[in-house]
């Protein structure tokens, strides 16, 4: 029972830091969308930052949010094999996520 | 105990250390790339690892070729590899297993479903362990039982049968559908194993599966000892072998490299195939039933052959 009482705080302390890292990953999606036309670097750090988000936060109880990311990861592996850069449809993809992802952030900052 | 944990998500690599820290009586060390776990593995002043946790997309070497890396350095043949990836196609569950993964999990991951597979892959690993110690004792000369899994170590797309367990189901379920289970066995088992010693046994099994590994090396496939002389082969519909062709071919090579050569009166070695088993569920314990279907069809085959022999010579003595 102890176990799972210090499992369940571990949880919530990595869960904070994920809250912590998600700000500095919106901001990347951010700098991609900025770069986004024939860059195929931009496209590659949006790929990056959505497949983390999407590895971790169901683990963390952020499902919405990791069901969102994996979405958009299949929207940009599209534009990966097709154009190699963000399209219209990409950054659509990538607003819609970072909409959710400034959500989580404010529901967690009043809980 | 001691667990090496790989991965370049932060997040992940303190997440998982909490999980298994409190669920767990092993130690974690963490790595966020390949070359680190190396350095890590490599150490001499380091606890040994019972456990490999790997992620596959990393930057540098990915967690596929750590995989192949540590099972081919000879340090690790019985260690568990599980794969936790976000990964979910056929071509990464493929080449994870053929590299030497003993299981493949993907992310998001249940807490409990972690520890369940550790679990498991850990007592497979005690169990082969067990066998690899008891071989040494007895200079090579353990008693493989007829039903025993006879460990097989650097043949193309072989893997061990647990991991052909775990392998089936972290197909994605369209992938799973596409695949049959195809089952060889060598004829006249019992005798051969009755009359032959551990070290000629296991020899027949290795060498049975390089001639099967030869000549399925352009399907993609996975193959596995199941103990009774029963191999069984996975493999994608769409490119299927000619059955008897496969069989004549196995045969050939076996003949070619004089495996009866070694073996108590220099008896021929025959194998032979049974029918195709379609996948057609994602329940684990159906999945299993399938791949025993395989083999039960293929041991009726060969057992039919040989009252069918029987007759033949039993007729052809009468009618003299």
């Amino acid at each position: 029972m102890t176990d799972l009482l210090a499992l369940d705080n571990a949880i919530l302390r990595v869960r904070t830091k994920f809250l912590a890292l998600l700000e500095e990953r919106v901001a990347i999606l951010d700098q991609s969308l900025y770069e986004a036309t024939e860059n195929a670097e931009a496209l590659e750090n949006a790929l990056f930052v959505v497949h983390k988000i999407g590895g971790s936060s169901g683990t963390l109880g952020l499902v919405a949010l990791g069901q969102e990311a994996q979405k958009c990861e299949a929207v940009l592996l599209q534009e990966k094999s097709n154009t190699g850069s963000i399209s219209s449809n990409g950054a659509r993809a990538i607003r819609d996520f970072q909409a959710i992802a400034i959500a989580t952030l404010s529901n967690s900052a009043t809980a | 105990m001691r667990m090496l944990v790989v991965d370049d998500d932060p997040i992940i690599l303190e997440l998982l250390s909490e999980i298994i820290r409190s669920t767990t009586s092993y130690d974690v060390s963490t790595a966020e790339c390949a070359q680190e776990a190396l350095d890590i593995v490599n150490d001499p002043e380091g606890a040994p690892i019972d456990c490999f946790l790997l992620d596959i997309q990393m930057p540098g070497q990915s967690g596929i070729e750590l995989c192949r890396t540590l099972r081919k350095s000879g340090r690790f043949p019985f260690t568990p590899i599980v794969m936790l990836t976000a990964m979910h196609e056929k071509r990464y569950v493929d080449a994870a297993f053929a590299a030497g993964a003993n299981d493949y999990i993907t992310k998001p991951f249940e807490i409990q479903e972690i520890n369940k597979r550790l679990t498991s892959a850990l007592k497979r690993s005690a169990h082969l362990r067990a066998f690899s110690n008891d071989a040494t004792q007895e200079e090579g000369d353990r008693e493989y039982g007829l039903l025993d899994f006879v460990p097989i170590f650097d043949v193309d797309k072989v893997v061990d049968y647990f991991a052909l367990e775990n392998y089936l189901p972290s197909l994605p379920k369209r992938s799973l559908f596409g695949t049959v289970a195809l089952g060889l066995q060598i004829r006249c088992i019992e005798d051969i194993h009755r009359e032959s010693s551990s070290f000629q046994f296991s020899g027949l099994i290795e060498d049975t599966a390089e001639a099967i590994s030869d000549n399925l090396r352009d399907y993609n496939c996975l193959i596995s000892y199941a103990g009774n002389g029963a191999f069984v082969i996975v493999i994608e519909d769409n490119h299927l072998p000619n059955k008897s062709r496969l069989v004549d071919q196995v045969n050939l090579v076996l003949q070619k490299q004089g495996t009866h050569l070694t073996m108590p009166g220099a008896k021929q070695i025959r194998v032979i195939s049974g029918e195709f088993v379609r996948l057609m569920s994602v329940d684990r314990e159906k999945i299993q039933g399938c791949l025993r279907d395989a083999q039960d069809t293929a041991y009726r085959h060969a057992t039919e052959t040989e009252r069918n022999l029987e007759k033949f010579w039993f007729m052809g003595q009468a009618a003299e």
